[in-house]
């Protein structure tokens, strides 16, 4: 399941961090287990709140919870726009 | 089969998973939760058709994986313990997310009942469940309910116990694709194992190739090598990580059942949280209103509460101390029985009673914090600081239950998943001014800054805090060294606080608090007043001087921070406040009484009970009535009527020596149950540094600070303490890096 959902996703991984406040995606694959667990699934929709390089953590919406997430494992959080 | 039923209650967090334990049970109180943190699991019987049924109420957990201390006790509770049934609470307008912890529970293969709790907000937000069509897909019972409302309750009482008694385990099977055949070969060769562990065969199988500790601990580590060779294939066969490719097939069989019975709309919808939350999280309001909150939580519990704590001193100092004395003494009862009555039981029951109002408004406090959603707001404002002292913001939440109780402080670190970082706020909890303190204070402040006392038990709240974020700068540089381990924590949505709810949450919290710290003053209280009575009746003046003269033994260290020696009692106080902080105020209330007033005087005394009530009411409608007009603490208790405060006003001479104590109080070694907590928790080699820690740099801090205070009377004195604590500060330190270096290596 951690293959690309679709054959034209970019070749290079875009993660959570590119998101920018407001632009949303798909979660092409999540290599952080507990964050997985906690519902940031492939195939989970999810929206950047908040993203500022000065914060350690940044706040996304995936379906209807919020989660506030350091940068360090969204970075491990693959996704495809 | 016609015993007791064991039933365990298990979801994440946030699914109304305490309300359905109170909904089935008729309980009315909480355990002492703080975000997700079950402190003890919840335990309570109720009668399903003449059956009983012990429900027990799990931590919240997002999976069995387990990563925090609250995933490990809820996972070894079910392989333990082996309960009739599982109530499996399931947020309906989370499906996918709840269903995780529910596949688990399908490979642990115990009996199990869907409860498919908030159908009325996923209604609202436009999804579709449909409950046959999972309880089809899961094989086990499903029933919809709106908990909080009492929706469903029956129909889960009655699939509950018809599972429990049946002990009918689900139909469904999580399949894992290109790990079935390694599954199946780790099977044959576990046989023995698992019926030796008593648990499900394939369950030990799935969790060996997860590498997960605990299973390998219950096979003793006798099937690394094939577990090994197994995994191995797998990684061969699907070009991933063993423990990644049984997720990824558990996720699938997930999305496959979400998909089936669930209708979405794939939009994020925007809440009016989301809206709050850029206001309140943005950088000119976000740190403001933290502080604003804070100083409002400060403000409640310090400034309101203080003339009822007056009230009730004076009121009940009358009826059960002042009262007693005089009518045992005129109905000629013996010296002992005086003494043990009015100056034992009646000054530690007052002293127990005093300090509810403050420890009540913290715990109502923290628990509309913690429901209104905004301590998980908190925690991110903080992450940045927290970072620099090497702890990630969740750590932010145990710390701000601490100003309530270092206890439960202590057991809401179960969420943080590092170790390090658990026992580093382990260590800084304490430094929170817990509301056993308030009391001591609090009649502190009454005696020696009777216009200034909320200024001086802010600024004492203020150091407590600056000394954690000193201790935990010192910690992080030697013994703590490494980043601040990343996090994910889930934003609840703000809600009005379901204001019975908290107050149920509140009354239980304090119910136990008063009655595990009251045990311990009232016994001090009583023991004391015993021992001084013994000693009066017995050896008459060499006895007390006898007495006296032990008690200045204990003075000899606390010297440098201007405890005088004829002071004793306020030692006495510090060795007692180790059972409880605030039976600190009860031992000095008995030996100053015994110490200033033999007998003999205090029974002359004439007592108008009377008048002693009416003052003391007039005293809190005038405080009140003051509070608004911003006077401060004026209370009618500082007229010297009370033979406490004139006596401590006698004995600690003056504002600087009172307040170098009032710092020794804050920082000094926490309570022996908080102690208890942290060696259970922590390890006693941490408890044990804990005690030393705190103990020694309360020392310090007040002596430096009653040195400084002091130094222009006498200078060379002053100036001789001064140099010690520099070097001895200085050889702490090293210690510490020697023992840093030590622990990296």
């Amino acid at each position: 399941m951690n293959a690309p959902r679709e054959s034209g996703a970019a070749s290079t991984a875009r993660c959570l961090l590119d998101l920018r406040d407001g632009e949303s995606a798909v979660i092409r694959a999540n290599n952080d287990r507990k964050s997985t667990e906690m519902g940031l699934f492939p195939g989970a929709r999810v929206e950047m709140f908040r993203n500022r390089k000065s914060e350690r953590s940044v706040i996304i919406a995936a379906d209807d919870a919020r989660f506030l997430i350091s940068r360090a494992i969204a970075q491990k959080v693959e996704i495809a726009t | 089969m016609g015993g007791t039923l064991k039933v365990a209650l298990v979801g994440n967090p946030n699914t109304g998973k305490t309300t359905l334990f109170n909904l089935l049970t008729g309980a009315r109180e909480r355990t002492g939760n703080w975000t997700g943190v079950t402190v003890d699991s919840a335990r309570r019987e109720m009668e399903v058709d003449d059956r009983t049924v012990e429900v027990v109420d799990l931590p919240g957990i997002y999976s069995f994986s387990p990563n925090t201390e609250d995933e490990r006790v809820a996972r070894d509770y079910l392989i333990r313990n082996k309960p009739d049934a599982v109530v499996n609470i399931v947020d309906a307008s989370n499906l996918e997310r709840s269903l995780y912890l529910t596949a688990q529970l399908l490979d642990m293969r115990l009996p199990l009942v869907v409860a498919l709790n908030q159908m009325d907000v996923a209604e609202r937000h436009g999804l579709r469940v449909d409950p046959e069509h999972l309880a089809r897909h899961l094989g086990c019972p499903v029933v919809p309910m709106v908990a909080s409302q009492g929706e469903g309750a029956e129909t889960l009482k009655r699939a509950l116990v018809e599972t429990a008694v049946a002990r009918r385990l689900p139909t469904a099977r999580v399949l894992y694709g290109d790990a079935e055949q390694p599954i199946r070969r780790l099977q044959v060769c576990l046989i023995v194992a698992a019926d030796d562990a008593g648990v499900d065969l394939r369950w030990l199988a799935i969790q060996l190739l997860e590498r997960d500790p605990f299973a390998r601990e219950l096979t003793r580590g006798l099937f690394d090598e094939i577990v090994t060779e197994e995994n191995a294939r797998i990684a061969r066969h699907t070009g991933q990580k063993p423990d990644v490719a049984v997720m990824d097939a558990r996720l699938g069989f997930i999305r496959g059942l979400a998909r089936d019975v669930v209708r979405r709309n794939l939009e994020v919808r925007r809440r009016f949280s989301d809206m709050a939350d850029r206001v309140l999280l943005s950088r000119p309001v976000g740190i403001p209103a933290f502080l604003v909150v804070m100083y409002g939580v400060f403000w409640l519990t310090v400034r309101l509460t203080q003339p009822l704590v007056d009230f009730i001193d004076r009121a009940l100092g009358a009826l059960l101390v002042h009262g007693p004395h005089a009518w045992l003494a005129a109905a000629g009862a013996p010296r002992l029985v005086t003494s043990l009555l009015a100056d034992g039981l009646g000054a530690g029951l007052t002293t127990v009673a005093t300090f509810a109002p403050p420890v009540f408004m913290i715990f109502l406090c923290l628990s509309l914090l913690e429901e209104s959603g905004y301590m998980a707001r908190a925690a991110f404002i903080m992450d940045q600081f927290l970072n620099k002292i090497g702890l990630p913001g969740k750590a932010f939440i145990p710390l701000l239950v601490g100003f309530g109780c270092t206890v439960p402080a202590l057991m809401a670190t179960r969420t943080l998943e590092q170790r390090r970082d658990r026992v580093l706020t382990m260590l800084l909890a304490p430094f929170m001014s817990c509301g056993a303190r308030m009391p001591v204070y609090t009649i502190f402040a009454l005696a020696f800054f009777p216009r200034h006392g909320n200024t001086v038990v802010f600024l004492l709240y203020l150091i407590g805090a600056v000394l954690a974020i000193l201790s935990g700068l010192l910690l992080h540089r030697t013994l703590f060294k490494g980043e601040a381990s990343a996090f994910v924590m889930e934003l609840p949505p703000y809600h009005v606080p379901a204001l019975r709810g908290c107050f149920e949450h509140v009354w239980f919290n304090l119910k136990s608090f008063v009655m595990r710290a009251g045990q311990v003053i009232l016994l001090i209280a009583v023991l004391l007043s015993l021992a001084n009575g013994a000693f009066e009746s017995l050896g008459g003046e060499r006895a007390s001087e006898r007495r006296a003269a032990a008690g200045r033994a204990l003075t000899v260290v606390l010297r440098p921070m201007g405890v005088d020696a004829d002071n004793w009692p306020a030692a006495a106080g510090l060795l007692s406040g180790l059972m409880a902080k605030e039976a600190i105020i009860g031992t000095l209330e008995v030996l100053y009484a015994h110490v200033e007033r033999p007998a003999d005087a205090v029974a002359a005394e004439a007592v108008d009970l009377r008048g002693e009530l009416r003052a003391a009411a007039r005293g809190l409608a005038e405080a009140y009535g003051a509070a608004k007009s911003d006077h401060g603490p004026k209370s009618a208790a500082t007229d010297g009527q009370q033979g406490l405060l004139a006596a401590m006003r006698r004995n600690f001479g003056g504002r600087i020596e009172a307040f170098a104590y009032l710092l020794f109080v804050l920082i000094y070694s926490p309570c022996v149950a908080a102690v208890v907590v942290l060696g259970r928790e922590a390890g006693w080699r941490w408890a044990a540094f804990s005690v030393a820690y705190q103990t020694l740099l309360a020392w310090f801090v007040s002596s430096v600070f009653y040195q400084l205070a002091t130094f222009w009377a006498a200078p060379l004195r002053a100036a001789g303490w001064l140099a010690v604590f520099a070097a001895l500060a200085t050889g702490v330190v090293g210690l510490l890096r020697v023992a840093g270096k030590r622990l990296a290596s």
